[in-house]
């Protein structure tokens, strides 16, 4: 199997909707930051890739505004980990951030247009 | 640093952890150990670089940011030294200035006094309201002995009181010198905390009985200038005024007691009466001795006046319909509230000059900087594309703003430690008691005035320069179409033109003025005249006794060889003036008189243009008192008629007198004009002032301690002030003379920034023009077409700010009319001299930038850009 071409066919992500999907992935409960990169790219079956080097600073942001906290506690398999949880206005900006997301999409498609044909 | 709320090796840990999960994730998918390890971290990219985004996020950012700022500016600044010495230079000149005037205000009026715990030091003054008629040696405002042993028994607020009251004196030690010293109250030393160098202070028994106790304490610099310095001093003997006193101490180094003017000596106050030969010590009502106390530990300055009030008001009970108010000031060497006063005034005047002065070389360095920041909006436009936050740039400018500040505010303490004690010595030419050494409260103004200064010349550039139009900047050699700073740049050289022209005019004005004032004829002689002026109220006379005394003292003088006539006078030409009114016609009008003897006119040189001057047994009781008038006299109160033998009356005591005689119109009220009409009255024995002028065939002042001898032979109680007439009118000139001196240099100073401004304009329209003037160059533009081009960008500011400049001064002419004796407030020769003069200076400032514009070589810069 050649990882190579796997690479190139997954999407980098759109700037800006990374915190978005961070906040996402802890809706259903707390991950550390291995499990919050692996559920994304496992949430779009590989077609995102998340690029672990800026996955951290963008916890961090988030941290300091205080949409999510973390406390470092042990993984599945036994290793120390910090694990991040949604706050209450994580999960505000979540849904603020989802609508918008929808709008946009919603948006951008009407201007698309219907997807003729994958021309 | 321990701000953040999360440590960097948390942070460490976790991306470990993140690493290490990975890595298991990949083995379990069959990679190897190693392989999985590298391949964890390929995906993670560079761990150091999130590490570092991570501290970027946590550290405390300003002072990291600052740091970084600080480095950067010293490198921008490093990379620029004609810039940043230009900068520095301007602003050490006028942050310089200001604070050497600041030192000079802060030495002489507001610094603690040179004594132990000066913050509880304080000095008392009184001011008398009402009623009040007092003997004066210094100001009124001071104090007399018993009033002086009222407060001191009466304030329980004050921890000690002490006095003091100043004379001059002739010395006998190793040779006869003109001495200063004090009078002081026995506990002077203790009260200020003054410990001697050598011997001991004063004893309470040296003040308890006047005259018994001939002792002296001599200050530092007396003992090393007059005695040598010598170790067994104590106990030597001192001749002062012709009696011996005995050395009992010496002050301490740098000591030379709590008034401007440093005192050789200390003596008992209870040697007055033998120092002064006029005893005083007695005397109630007598204004010349300074209180000065220490308060009692947690009394203010409040409570002690509200005490010392009570003793006023019980000697004012003695007195009916006096009211005096007592005024307690923590002690600095301007004490006296008079010197107060106009210490403040002159103050404000010098504070506002000098911030002047400061406010056009922050003009100046804005002007640089601006000129600066265009010529780097490639450096900040590619700062601004590449994600600088507007406020980041804003503060690094800033940071270069403050560091060029710094720099100059430091390099101006020097000149500010420098300056001060050259002015002082310009000034007054006794020793003087100030320290000027700069201490916390100085330095911690220059650091004001620099922050002040950093943020006016700072921020408007910087703001300026992060207002960029990116696309514009980027494509190329695109000008910012928003960036007014041209407009701007120019109205700031303006300014200074402005400013440095109308100091340089105000400056040689005053100095024509000055020059002006000695090539006057005033009508009369000023030269080889001796001024004696004697006390004869105070020694006691009363009218009859003074008037023989005058008549003896003034045949004795006329008989001294090398004088050629006496004279008696009431107010001396230029050095006072007095008026009175004269009823014509129903109307009263105010003329300005003198009293003088007959021989006045022949004394002064004034020349007698008809009839006669007055004779010896003038004038006669009973009849009109004789006068002589001027021409504008008669024209104003006889008009064509004849005025020989006219009477008039004054308004003011109904004195009828008679014309004798008609002499000169001279200038004796002010050097600019003509008296307007002025009459002389017979010297009467009841008006008698007690002054004579003498006439001399050869230096005046050589014939002082001769005709002080024969006043102290008339009489060893009257006190007589010999002088020379020129050294008096010397006094009387010596503030136009300050004054002009003060102008010129303020404005030389000021040219030099305003120089250096025309020259920042013009340089940087170069820098910036380069391409085109090669273009132009290219094309086939003279070497003349450039210069004019570059030229015109200095022209118009300079021009215009010539303008102003030319208004301003116009009006400050007028305003100082009365100091220029006469000359045009519109005096074309210091007017066209000194624009002149700039317009040389501003010629070359132009010209320097001009000729790298004309060498500019058209094939390079095409290619530099």
């Amino acid at each position: 199997m050649s990882t190579r071409v796997e690479e190139r066919e997954r999407i980098a992500l759109l700037q800006g909707t990374l915190d978005l999907l961070i906040l996402k992935t802890l809706v259903l409960g707390s991950r550390h930051g291995h499990g919050i990169a692996r559920a994304i790219e496992q949430g779009s079956q590989d077609a995102l890739l998340v690029d672990h080097g800026s996955l951290y600073p963008a916890l961090q942001r988030l941290e300091d505004r205080k949409w999510i906290r973390a406390k470092w506690g042990t993984s599945d398999n036994n290793r120390k980990a910090r694990f991040y949880e949604l706050t209450r206005a994580g999960r505000a900006q979540l849904a603020r951030e989802v609508s918008h997301w929808h709008a946009l999409v919603a948006a951008i498609g009407s201007v698309l247009g219907p997807e003729a044909g994958k021309a | 640093m321990r701000f953040r709320r999360r440590s960097q090796g948390d942070f460490e840990a976790e991306v470990r952890s993140h690493l290490e999960l990975e890595a298991e994730r990949l083995r379990t998918q069959g990679m190897s150990a190693e392989a999985a390890r590298d391949a964890a971290r390929r995906a993670f990219g560079n761990v150091t670089q999130s590490t570092e985004r991570f501290y970027e996020s946590r550290r405390v950012r300003w002072l990291d940011a600052l740091s970084r700022d600080v480095r950067y500016a010293l490198r921008t600044l490093r990379k620029s030294p004609a810039f940043t010495l230009t900068a520095v230079l301007t602003l050490a000149f006028g942050l310089g200035m200001n604070t050497a005037i600041f030192t000079l205000i802060y030495g002489v009026a507001l610094r603690p006094l040179p004594v132990g715990h000066p913050d509880r030091v304080v000095t008392l003054f009184q001011a008398m309201r009402g009623n009040v008629s007092r003997s004066v040696y210094g100001t009124p405002t001071m104090i007399s002995y018993p009033e002086y042993q009222d407060y001191r028994d009466g304030a329980r607020s004050l921890a000690g009181l002490a006095a003091y009251g100043e004379i001059d004196v002739s010395a006998i030690g190793a040779e006869a010198t003109a001495v200063h010293g004090q009078l002081a109250s026995c506990n002077y030393f203790q009260v200020l905390e003054v410990p001697l160098a050598l011997g001991r202070p004063f004893v309470a028994e040296e003040c308890s009985q006047p005259g018994a106790s001939p002792v002296v304490v001599v200050s530092q610099g007396f003992w090393r200038r007059q005695l040598g310095s010598d170790p067994a001093v104590l106990g030597k003997a001192l001749t002062l005024n012709g009696r011996t006193y005995s050395i009992v101490g010496v002050a301490e180094a740098g000591f030379g007691g709590t008034e401007l003017q440093a005192a050789d000596f200390w003596a008992p106050v209870t040697m007055q009466g033998q120092l002064w030969e006029l005893d005083w010590l007695a005397k109630r009502d007598a204004s010349w001795l300074t209180a000065i106390g220490r308060l009692q530990a947690g009394v203010g300055v409040k409570q002690a006046r509200a005490e010392l009030e009570l003793v006023a008001r019980r000697a004012d009970a003695e007195h009916p319909g006096r009211i005096t108010t007592v005024q307690v000031n923590v002690g600095t060497l301007t004490n006296n509230p008079e010197m107060r006063r106009l210490g403040r005034m002159i103050a404000v005047a010098a504070l506002t000059l000098v911030a002047l002065v400061v406010l056009m070389a922050c003009a100046n360095v804005m002007n640089l900087l601006l000129a600066r920041a265009a010529a780097r909006r490639r450096e900040i436009g590619i700062r601004l594309a590449l994600g600088a936050g507007r406020g980041r740039l804003v503060v690094q400018l800033m940071t270069e703003s403050a560091l060029l500040a710094l720099l100059g505010g430091g390099t101006g303490l020097l000149l500010a430690r420098w300056l001060p004690p050259v002015l002082l010595r310009v000034l007054p030419t006794q020793e003087l008691t100030v320290n000027l050494m700069p201490d916390l409260r100085i330095f911690g103004y220059a650091l004001l005035l620099t922050v002040i200064a950093a943020l006016g010349f700072g921020l408007l550039p910087a703001w300026h320069a992060s207002r960029l139009e990116l696309t514009a900047v980027l494509k190329g050699n695109g000008v910012s179409r928003r960036l007014r700073a041209p407009r701007l740049r120019h109205s700031v050289v303006a300014l200074e033109v402005a400013g440095c022209l109308l100091l340089l005019i105000v400056g040689g004005l005053l100095t024509r003025g000055v020059v002006h004032a000695r090539s006057i004829n005033p009508g009369y002689r000023t030269d080889k005249l001796l001024v004696v002026g004697t006390e004869l109220r105070q020694a006691g006379y009363d009218a009859p006794r003074a008037a023989a005394f005058m008549r003896e003292l003034s045949e004795r003088l006329a008989a001294l060889p090398g004088v050629e006539s006496v004279a008696a006078v009431g107010m001396l030409p230029l050095l006072g003036r007095r008026t009175t009114g004269i009823l014509s016609e129903g109307s009263d009008v105010t003329v300005l008189w003198n009293v003088v003897s007959g021989s006045y006119f022949k004394t002064m040189g004034i020349s007698l243009l008809r009839g006669r001057s007055f004779r010896p047994d003038e004038p006669r009781p009973g009849a009109a008192i004789p006068a002589v008038v001027t021409p504008a006299f008669a024209r104003r109160f006889f008009g064509a008629s004849e005025p020989l033998g006219q009477h008039f009356m004054s308004s003011t005591d109904s004195i009828r007198y008679e014309v004798v005689g008609v002499a000169a119109d001279v200038r004796s009220a002010s050097l600019a004009e003509l008296d307007g009409p002025y009459f002389y009255e017979a010297a009467n024995p009841a008006r008698a002032e007690g002054r004579l002028l003498l006439r001399t065939t050869g230096d005046p002042g050589a014939l002082r301690a001769e005709v002080a001898g024969i006043v102290r032979s008339l009489d060893r109680k009257v006190v007589a002030l010999v002088e020379p007439f020129e050294e008096r009118l010397a006094l009387w000139r010596r503030p136009a003379e300050v004054g002009a001196l003060l102008a010129s240099l303020l404005g030389l100073l000021a040219a030099l920034v305003a120089v250096v401004g025309v020259y920042g304009v013009v340089s940087y329209a170069v820098s910036q023009r380069t391409r085109e003037i090669g273009v132009r160059v290219a094309l086939g533009a003279q070497r003349g077409d450039i210069l004019r081009l570059v030229l015109r960008q200095g022209f118009a500011p300079v021009a215009i700010g010539a303008v102003i400049g030319l208004a301003l001064a116009a009006g400050a002419g007028q305003v100082i009319r009365g100091a220029l004796y006469g000359v045009s407030g519109l005096d074309p020769l210091a007017f066209l001299g000194m624009l002149g003069l700039l317009a040389l200076a501003a010629g070359l400032a132009m010209l320097l930038p001009a000729r790298r514009a004309v060498s500019v070589d058209p094939a390079v810069t095409l290619r530099a850009e």
